[in-house]
Parts: C-alpha cells; structure tokens; sequence
C-alpha cells in the first residue's frame, strides 16, 4: 500500500514541479469537420508479423515495412500482394515520392535509403549507414522533393533535399514548443504547406511549417492540476498520424489500441477501433493511411495484420485474396517428369471453407484431388491439392523459371491468388531462343530473334561479314553467294515467302562484306 | 483536494521518491517516468496501468520501431514448442493459451483456466458449430489424443484434464459464428506461482486475472503468466542470471540486469512455474538442475552458461527470450527456447557418445525417431533432428506410456530394460525395436529376436526379461554401445573378456576396440551358462596353446592345412582364414551366400536369432542318435564353408577332396557313413565336438611318433586331431576303454577302433591318396 501512495504522491510532486509534464495543447476554435462515419471493412493479415508503418504510393497502392521479416510488402488497393521485397537491413520507416521513388529507414543501420519503383538502389540521403540514430518515419514533400525523415532517438527532424544532401533539421530533446521526445510518426499536408510529427513522449502531435516552424499541438496534457485525473490526456503512446481529405487529423494510440480523431485545431472527434484481437480490435497500431477511396488502413503490429476501415463514403474495390503457397516437388524435370505434383494453400485470415467448391485452379487446371489439414506441421490449416503433372507441365516455360497460379473463388466473392515458382529442367531447352533446341543447335547463341535455318543458324551466323571462320572472304561474290544459299536454308525453315527472301539477298548485296579495304588504305602498298 | 495540502504532502514525497527511483533504461534517461504507465484513477489495467493487457503496455515501447527498438517484442514471437518461436509466452500458464484459427471474425471470446492436468502437451480446437451468444451457441471440441466433445457456450465450463473454458459474449451479436475456430495449446508439468510461499508471493501477485475474493485471497483459475510475473519494471535490484550483467549499485543503477522480478541466478524463477523439472536426478524424469558438471563422460560447456556456483542450471540451456535454437527454423525458432541448436547442445556437457562416427548421430543415415511402435506416445520427429541425441532421449522425459504417473527412466521416448533382475515390465528393447524393426532401420533385428521359441533349444539371444536365466541376463546394451556403435564396428564402445581372461574394451584397464569372440567370451568363457547341456567354455575352446589340436579357426588360423580341406573352403575361405562366432551363429538370412558372412548394411545379420536351433544360419541336424535317411540339408551349416561335393562326392574324380578317404576301399568315407550306409546321421557322431575337441569326452587318440605310440583321452599337443571327437552313441570295442582314434604322424595313416551302428570297426584304414596335410604334427 505504501508504493501506491508513494506514487500518487510522485505523481502530485511532478505535477507541482512540472517535471515529466509535457507542454499543454490548447485546441483552437473547432474547423466544423464532422467525426468520420466509420465500417470496419476486414482484418488483412497476409504473411505480417508486426506490420509497422506504412506509405501510400500512386493508385492507392499500399507499402507496409514489417521489420521482423525484412520486408516491404506493397498490396494493391484490390488487395492483391505485388510484391515483398526482402532488405538487407531491418526496415522500420517507408515513404513514397511523387515519382513513385522509395524511402526506407533502417533500424539497425540507421540509414535512409532510396530506391527506384524496382527496387534498385539510387543512393542513401547524408553519409548512409549511421547517417541517424533511429529512423521511425519518412514524409516527402511533394513539390520541392525535400525529405522529412525523423529521428526518434536523437529527438529531432533532419531535412533533406530531394538529392539525398542534408538541408536543415529541427527539434531537439525537451518537452517546449518544438521540442520533442521521442518523435514517431510524421505526415505532410500539401495543401496547406503544414507537417504534423507525433511526439510521442510528450503526448502530442506537432505541427509546423515545412521550414521547421512551430505552429501549434494536438492533444498533450491540459496544464490544470486535474489533467492526470481520469483518462483526459487524450494521446498516451501517439504513433502514427495521417490528415484524411475532409482535414481530420487521424493518430494511432498503442497504449489504447484506438485512432483517435480530431480536427486540425486539435478538438477531439472520435476514436476509431479499440483494443482486442477481434474484428476492428487493434493492437500496437504503429500507423495508418487513408488511400484514395476513403479507406482507413491500420498497421496493427502486434494483431500482425492490416485492419481496414471504411470512412464516411468510401469505396471498396478491394476483391482479392492472397494466398501463400507451396509446391512440391519445387524442381520438375521434363525428362523424368512425376506423376502429380502437390501444392499446399494457405489463406491468411480466411477459413479454409471459404473456398467455393470446384473454383480451385493452378494455371487454369483443375485438382485430382483435395485436402484440408496441415501438410507443413506449421499449425496453420492449408489445402493440400494434388494435380497430373504432365497437365501442369504443358502450362509452362520449356525450361527455366516458371509459375503456378492459383486462383479460386471465395465465398464473399473475392478473388483467391496466390504464386509460387518452379523451376523446371529439360534437356530439351532453347538457351538462345532462337526456335531450335540446344540439342540441334549448330549455332548457339544466336543474336536475339534472327531468324535461322533448321540447324539454328542466323544469316550472320552462316555468312559472317568478316569471313567463314578461320579466314576472309576471298571476294565479295564469295560472300553474295553464301548469303544466297543460306537464305535459302532460312527460307525454308520458316517458310518465307519469295517475296520475303527477295529482301534478304539484296541488302548482302549491298553490302561492302568480302569487299577489299578502302582504296586509300591500298594506296600506301608497294603493288 | 485542498492545493496547500497537495503542495505540502508533495514535498514530503520528495523524500518518499528518492527511495524508490526507477531503474534504468526504465528512467529519466529515456524520456520515462511513472505517468508513461501509471494513471491515478480510472485505470483499465492492473495495478493503476494504462492498458488492459500488462504485455501490452510493455509493448508499446517494446515494439520494433518503438521507444525500445531494441528489445522489441512481438506477439508472434511467442513460443509454440517445437514449431516456432523464440520468446517465452506472456499469455500463457497452466492452463494454455488460446488463439483465434485464421478467419475467426467471432467477436466472441475465448479464455482457458484451470490447471492441466495431463502428462502430455496436447492441442484442443474449439469450434463453433451453431452461432449464437453466450447460452445459446454451441461448439464442439477435439484433442491431439483424439478425445472430443461438445456444449453449449458458456462461463466457466469444464473442458477436460482439468482444464476450463470461458467464453465472452462480444460486441456484436450473434457473438460466436459458426465455423469459427479457437485452438488452445496446453503444456504439462506446470503450476501457477503460490502466494504462501514468500520467493513466489511477488510473482503470483502480478499474474494477470486474478480475481480478489477479499481478505488478500485471490482466485487464480483464469490466471496467466505476464511480463510483470517475471518481470519488476522499477527496479534492477533483484540478480539476473546473466554473468555479463553489470553489478547493482544503489536505486538509479542497473542498466542491463533485465529487471528481475526476484533473484534469478541460482532457484531460478523458472522452477517456480516449471516446479515439476526441478531435480536433481534423472531418475526423477527431467534433465537435472542444480548440479555441478560430473566427471567421467562430461566436459565444461565452452558456449553455455552455468550458474555462479558452476551448476546447471534452467538458463544453461534455456533463454527465456530472443532464444532461436541456433537460428533453427530459418531464423524464427523452434520454440524448445535453446541457447543453441537442438542437435548441438546436449553434446556441449555430454562427451559420451561419437558424434563424429557413431551410426546412431550420422546426419545422413543416423536414427530418425518414427513415432512410437510399441506403446510410446511421442510423436515422430522431423528430419532436420535425424542424428541427434533426442531421437532416444527427451530432456524433460516422457510419460511412460504402462505407469502414465512416471516417466520412461533415463529419459528415454520409450521403455528398455534398466532393472538386470528382469523385474521391469516385458517390453524391453522396444526403444531399439521402435527403429530395428525394419522399419525405419534396414533390419528387422526385432524378428530375429523373436524367431523359434526358446526352451531346450536356443532360437534368439534371450533378450526378454521372461526368457532370462534366473542370475544371468543379456540385453542389446550387452553387445552393443548405442553411443559409439559405427558403420564399421558395430560392438565399438563395450567391453569383452579377452584370451587370457582379462577383461578388454571401454571402461576396463585395457580400453581397445574389442575383438567379436571377446565379446562373446564375456558371457560364453568363463562364466559359460554350465546349468545347460552340451555348453563349455569357449575361452578356452579356442585357446591358442598348443594343447589345442582340433578347433574351427577362431582365434588363430587352423591345425587343417591340407590341399584337401583348402579346396573344400568356399567363399573366400583358406587354410590360413579365421573365422567370427557369428559365421556360424548369425540369422537365416545370412544363409543365401556360402562362405563366411559379408557385412552389408541391408543384410539381416547378428547373432540375435534364427530360425535354426542354436542361432545357426543354416540347419545343423544335432541328431545323431536316430535312424534317417540322408539329406544334404541335415549338415546345411556345414556345406556353406565345406563345399558339399567336396566332401561327399564318391571318389576324388567326383569331385571329392577330403582326408577321410579309402583309396581303392571305400573311397570317400564321408559319403560311405552318411550316404551310402545310411547309417550315421550327422556331422556330429564324428566331430561331436565342433568348436574344439579339447572338451571330447569320448575318444581315446592314439598317435604314433617316431615309431612310439602314446595315448590320451585328451587331444594330443602338436598332433593334428582333424576336430575328430566321437558322439555319446559311439562305443568302445575291443576292450579298449573309448572309442579310440589313431594317427602314425610318420606315415599319415589313420584309423578308427569304434562300435558304431551295430558295426563294428578295429583298425580301419584310411587315408587320403593326395592333398594330405604337409605335416601331421604341428
């Protein structure tokens, strides 16, 4: 008994001393926007573990870090999973430019690296790794390009421009006007040139100008002596914030596992969502997002899923699925090829049974079989579906990479996807595509997409300009000649018309191969 | 509330939180104070928290990208043992923890309470198989074991072994869908925190649903274990077991001691939960704790941690977090929470097995578990852990599937026989069985051991405690070392008896390798089983003085070096060859190839049984007291060394090579006595004797050196006797005492003086025209 009242009384003394009091917030004349009408939509948990933050690229394209599995995973507004790239490094922070450029920051390097929308390396902004302590959130700002990135642990906002080259930085440790502790989430405002950063320790959303000028807060403790009594510090663990169209200014708690609403001058709206791991419930929400059709995405860490939200009139085109799957065997080898080949689906956030019957197919065929269980021993239900190989086969490359796609029908109507790769030997295989198999090849490596003889040869293969190999032609006739009889050859593989042919043989013609240097050249020999 | 009073009764807290600070990192320095977690009223949580869930408070710092990036904690962290995992559950107890199955939308919950009670970790799923709301859902449920059942959802239900089920009506109704599926894991030997006891009172204190009853007693039946059980957020006081950790120095101090909730180096907080693997001893069905690394089979880990007294403890092996098993499973764990890979660690402290050559630890061909065959419970193991020790062992033990209160001894997944006076149970040997049964190991040894059945005559090595003679047992451990058996020496590791009656092999003052008849000599030498017929002392059977004048070549190369015998050998054999015990006595399926018996790994081999009398590999008749006609296979054992025709083809142009031989007389005399007499009935009437004529008992030789004769009853020295020893049925005449048997080494005539068959023989000649030995003395 004695602690608690050594706490409350603590917490008395940091009251009067002010100490561990983060600044007040005091709210301005409410703008007149309406709390959102809000439908919880789905959970979307894909492959998560701890879903972190997150960035909206063009077309309401979703890109999610997931630190714990190195990866960004981008989901398109359909919901179909394009891609999860794996990093060298841990992601925490992501971002997206104008021109579809990626940020991402780094938690064990401290780095901020930029990307092309394939994933090449560009650069990293400043000296690369230990450019910052710890880089929780990226924004960039749409019309110079200048990049926003926070950095939590040395409590401030380093400014870059858009070529990677530090241009300012402000904050700095303490709980004043521009001061942070412990800043988390950041978003920019375009239209009104006004940048909000979560500051998380100081139970606040800040707002500046992109300039790095105070403007004013959102939520943080009222500085009357019962701020700390009941729950009316409206902000206790802030992590990501987001300005949805109508102005409202949304910021995920983690403490209370809820959204919070309010308008841009600070007036408490709603909340959104609550703590739990039902539907709606959120857990550690680091971030969230509002895509084009009104959506509110909530990157939910420790539920390890996305919880989507529908505001006020919003669409949905979200109509796919993904799945997770696995073959076996992963490697088929045409010349000995098995005789089924098993996959095993897995549907995140989907019982098994919400499949439609006979809808499952890989590559447009159908299974022998089907059965439900946990093939993997990962204690996740899959679908193990078996299929004739030799159907399978004939859906793929002759040899190299190939993919299976499964697709099925889902009884809420949505669109079941899911990819694996195989890769598939054969002795039968074309390496220089150019139609002949490597077996017959009398000419590999045939420059792409001539067209050759039965044996695989091109014209410039049969009749090289320089000479046959191991000599020169003795005269250009020697060379006419050839070509005309290979042409022949290429004609009749790919029966070509005469007309065809006719184009062939004139440009050889034409041409100065077998033909003796310049006379300039001969000019300086002794004749 | 009255500010002057408020203002004056802060400064006095001045002085109250000076005493109480907050430890670091938990402190100032990072940005952290009592209101980060605390609020003075309407708190949601336990003890005036913020956050409904301790875990989750804990996880809003925690978390990757957080305050505390890097501790960061998550959900999916949590332990499954043996699938994945590297974290310690925070939501879990005696009673489980459950989770929603993909595509749960109930808004509807689920929480288990009760202790469990059962002796095996087992899996229950919940299902709900009409929607509805508290009352009027209803679910089924099912278990790894294959046990079920079914109710109508409601509080407090009784699900099995102890185990309770809640369910929570949620905000939408209908609450439960149907088709929803909760799963519950459960683990055995575990118990909540006591709050009598004063180490685990702070402990059980924290633990998350509790339920006050008044008076200071709580209800405990939905209890879990949380952070805050393990964990004092306030203060580094308390010893971590961590031998890096920086010292205490007073309230501010501490940074990196983990924030132990009590001490944790020695009586770890571990065996407060885990109470029932605190021992001391294996025989107590849990790898030991508590003691320090023994002498003998053991080294000092180089990787692990041992406690401050240099015992073992939980922590040795076990990290209650960021525990991976040495990156198994891809980097996510596998759940068992080791300090290394599970194939790895055991072999840091435990140097007793050959982990470089044994068969048992080879990664490509070494022991998989299968599963229980013969009543064991544990469940196959994956073939990543082919080779490891825990394909026979399991460090926690294992219910013993016939006493399910216990655990197989030597924490072992299956019974063998430990008790050498036969009082265990008669399912021995099913451990090595459950794998050489044919299935997965390439041989069915377990057949062999099972073959005939035992009584005046031997068909399998009596492995079977039922089978033992009273004062005499054998089991597989007898002839081979488990540990240290190899693909090229089977009987590497155990110890044998040698020629000189020493004892050889591991753990004797003479520690090689042992030769096969060594082995066979611990039991079949001099402490030969005499209370049964026709048994003698093979250590001395096959001595190799020169006292002994007729053996099979065992221990040394024969007294036989005729041409004759040589071209009777097959498979390889020569006059200059010696043979294994297990040449003769092997299984059946060693008969198909002629010679001695060539290893391979698919054969069934091994004197474990045969379907022939006396673990022979072929038939030997031993009948030779009664009438028959003849028929090769009476001496089928025989004719697999001693070619056939060889010895009874009529004349040496048939094909005949043997020293038993009347040339322009009876020929062959082998054929003679066994074929065309039809008289005597086997091998043995002559060569009674068949390991050594040391023991004959029944024959007087004769032999005539230099022109001297002498006589014995005993083989001579140096005079080659050619195994000739006559049978019981095989009488004297001519008033000499013994059927006798002479040689004149000068002219290598030899002869027989016997009644035999009513037929009486004085002095009869033989000798064989060619191939004869190059000396009949030696």
């Amino acid at each position: 008994m004695r602690r608690s009242s050594a706490i409350l009384l603590a917490v008395l003394l940091s009251l009067v001393t002010g100490r561990a009091f983060a600044s007040a917030c005091e709210a301005g004349p409410a703008t007149g926007v309406e709390p959102p009408a809000v439908t919880h939509l789905r959970a979307y948990p894909w492959t998560f573990r701890a879903p972190t933050r997150m960035a909206l690229a063009a077309g309401s394209r979703l890109l999610v870090s997931d630190p714990q599995r190195q990866r960004i995973v981008t989901r398109e507004a359909s919901g179909r999973i394009i891609d999860s790239h794996l990093l060298a490094g841990t992601p925490v922070s992501i971002a997206v430019d104008g021109g579809g450029r990626i940020y991402v920051g780094e938690s064990d390097s401290g780095r901020v690296g930029v990307f092309s929308q394939n994933w090449e390396f560009l650069y990293d902004l400043g000296i690369g790794a230990g450019e910052f302590q710890l880089p929780g959130a990226i924004a960039v700002e749409p019309v110079d390009g200048r990049i926003y990135v926070v950095d939590s642990k040395s409590h401030e906002v380093r400014v870059f421009r858009a070529d990677g080259s530090p241009d300012f930085s402000f904050g700095g440790a303490g709980d004043g006007d521009g001061l942070f502790r412990f800043p988390a989430g950041i978003f920019v405002d375009a239209p009104l040139a006004e940048l909000y950063v979560v500051d998380q320790l100081n139970y606040r959303v800040q707002v500046f100008d992109l300039q790095g000028t105070y403007l004013r807060c959102i939520g943080g403790t009222n500085a009357s002596p019962g701020s700390f009594f009941g729950r009316s510090r409206p902000l206790n663990q802030p992590q990501g914030v987001w300005l949805d169209r109508a102005g409202r200014v949304l910021v995920s708690d983690a403490a209370d596992g809820q959204v919070k609403v309010f308008d841009r001058n600070g007036n408490a709206l709603a909340t959104i969502g609550e703590f739990g791991t039902r539907p709606g419930g959120l857990r550690i929400p680091m971030d969230l997002a509002v895509d084009a059709h009104n959506r509110l995405f909530v990157a939910a860490a420790n539920n390890a899923r996305l919880e989507v939200f529908g505001l006020d009139d919003y669409q949905d085109p979200e109509a796919i699925a993904p799945g997770v799957l696995d073959v076996d065997p992963a490697v088929l080898d045409r010349d000995a090829l098995v005789d089924s080949l098993r996959v095993a689906l897995e549907l995140p956030g989907y019982r098994l049974d919400a499949i439609v019957p006979g809808t499952l197919q890989v590559n447009g065929i159908p299974p022998l079989s089907l059965l439900a269980g946990d093939a993997d021993r990962d204690l996740i239900p899959d679908l193990v579906a078996q299929f004739d190989a030799a159907a399978l086969a004939q859906t793929l490359p002759p040899s190299g990479a190939g993919q299976l796609n499964a697709t099925a029908l889902l009884s809420n109507g949505f669109q079941l996807e899911a990819r694996a790769s195989v890769l598939i030997l054969s002795s039968n295989s074309d390496h220089d595509a150019d139609g002949v198999d490597d077996v017959l090849d009398f000419c590999p490596d045939t420059v792409g997409g001539a067209l050759t003889d039965a044996d695989g040869c091109s014209l410039a293969q049969l009749c090289p300009c320089d000479g046959p190999a191991g000599g020169a032609w003795p005269n250009h006739g020697h060379y006419v000649v050839c070509t005309v009889r290979a042409v022949a050859r290429i004609g009749a593989h790919n029966e070509l018309t005469r007309a065809q042919l006719r184009t062939l043989v004139p440009s050889a013609a034409g041409s100065a191969c077998g033909k003796p240097k310049r006379q300039a050249q001969r000019r300086g020999r002794q004749r | 509330m009255n500010p002057l009073r408020c203002s004056l009764a802060a400064l006095l807290a001045v002085f109250w939180m000076s005493s109480w600070a907050l430890d670091p990192p938990h402190d100032i320095s990072n940005s952290i104070n009592c209101i980060n977690c605390h609020t003075p009223h309407g708190a949601p949580g336990g003890s005036i928290t913020r956050e409904a869930g301790n875990p989750n408070l804990c996880m809003t710092c925690h978390t990757p990208g957080g305050l505390a990036d890097n501790r960061p904690f998550n959900d999916a962290d949590q332990a499954v043992p043996g699938v994945t995992g590297f974290s310690h559950r925070w939501d879990s107890g005696p009673s489980g923890h459950v989770e929603r199955q993909p595509g749960n939308t109930s808004s509807g919950s689920l929480r288990s309470g009760g202790v469990f009670s059962g002796r095996i970790e087992n899996r229950f799923t919940i299902t709900i198989t009409a929607s509805g709301d508290l009352g009027s859902a209803s679910y089924s449920w099912s278990d790894s074991a294959g046990n079920g059942g079914s109710g109508v959802a409601g509080s407090d239900l009784t699900l099995a072994d102890g185990l309770r089920l809640d369910f929570v009506d949620g905000g939408s109704s209908p609450s439960f869908i149907a088709g929803d599926s909760w799963i519950l894991d459960v683990r055995t030997d575990l118990r909540l925190p006591d709050f009598g006891d004063p180490f685990e009172r702070p402990m059980a204190q924290r633990l998350a649903g509790l339920v006050g009853l008044g008076g200071g007693v709580f209800d405990t039946t939905y209890a879990k274990v949380v952070c805050s059980v393990c964990h004092d957020q306030h203060s580094q006081e308390n010893q971590p077991f961590d031998p890096s950790a920086p010292a205490f120095l007073g309230d501010g101090s501490g940074n990196g001691r983990h924030f132990q909730r009590r001490d944790n180096n020695f009586n770890q907080m571990c065996v407060v939960c885990h109470a029932a693997r605190n021992v001391g001893s294996s025989d107590l069905g849990s790898h030991p704790v508590g003691i320090p690394i023994p002498g003998g089979d053991f080294q000092q880990p180089t990787t692990l941690d041992l406690d401050a007294n240099g015992e073992v403890a939980c922590m040795t092996c076990h990290a209650p977090h960021y525990a991976d098993s040495g990156a198994a499973n891809g980097g996510a764990g596998d759940g068992y929470l080791l300090n290394q890979g599970i194939g790895d660690l055991c072999l840091s402290c435990h140097t007793l097995g050959d982990s470089v050559s044994g068969s048992h630890f080879d990664a490509a061909a070494g022991a998989l578990w299968p599963g229980g065959q013969y009543g064991s419970s544990f469940p196959p193991h994956t073939a990543e852990k082919r080779g490891f020790c825990v394909n026979c062992h399991w460090p926690h033990g294992w219910a013993d599937d016939d006493q399910p209160s216990g655990d197989y001894p030597r924490l072992w997944l299956e019974q063998y026989d430990v008790a050498a006076d036969g009082s265990d149970p008669d399912d021995a040997e099913d451990l090595c069985y459950t794998c050489h049964d044919g299935t997965p190991a390439q041989t069915n040894i377990r057949a062999d051991s099972q073959k005939g059945t035992n009584g005046a005559e031997i068909f399998h090595h009596p492995v079977m405690d039922s089978e033992q003679t009273p004062g005499r047992s054998v089991e597989c451990t007898e002839c081979h070392n488990p540990h240290r058996a190899r693909a090229d020496n089977r009987l590497a590791g155990v110890d044998g008896v040698d020629l000189a009656g020493n004892p050889v092999g591991a753990g004797t003052a003479n520690p090689r390798d042992v030769v096969q008849e060594e082995l066979c000599f611990k039991c079949h030498g001099d402490s030969f089983n005499s209370a049964r017929s026709l048994t003698s002392n093979k250590r001395l059977d096959f001595n190799t003085s020169d006292a002994n004048s007729g053996y099979h070549p065992v221990t040394q190369p024969g007294r036989g070096q005729s041409a004759n015998l040589a071209a009777q050998l097959r498979g390889g054999l020569t006059t200059a060859s010696t043979l294994a015990c297990t040449d003769c006595h092997n299984s059946d399926a060693t008969a198909a190839t002629p010679g001695p018996v060539v290893d391979s790994a698919a054969l069934t081999q091994g004197p474990h049984g045969s379907t022939q009398a006396t673990i022979l590999r072929a038939n030997f008749d031993k009948d030779y007291l009664g009438e028959g006609a003849w028929n090769n296979n009476r001496a089928a054992l025989c004719f697999l060394c001693h070619d056939q025709a060889g010895v009874l083809g009529r004349r040496i142009d048939d094909g005949a090579s043997t020293n038993f031989y009347q040339d322009g007389g009876r020929d062959n005399l082998h054929e003679y006595h066994l074929i065309s007499l039809d008289s005597t009935h086997s091998c043995l009437s002559c060569h009674f004797d068949i390991h050594s004529n040391r023991t004959a008992s029944n024959t007087q030789y004769r032999w005539i050196t230099g022109g001297v004769a002498s006589t014995s009853t005993t083989p001579p020295a140096n005079v080659k006797t050619h195994l000739v020893s006559f049978a019981p049925d095989v009488q004297a005449i001519n008033g000499l005492p013994l059927p006798r048997w002479q040689i004149n080494t000068d002219t290598g005539v030899r002869s027989c003086t016997v009644l035999c068959h009513g037929g009486e023989m004085v002095d009869e000649p033989y000798q064989p025209p060619s191939g004869d030995e190059p000396s009949h003395t030696f």
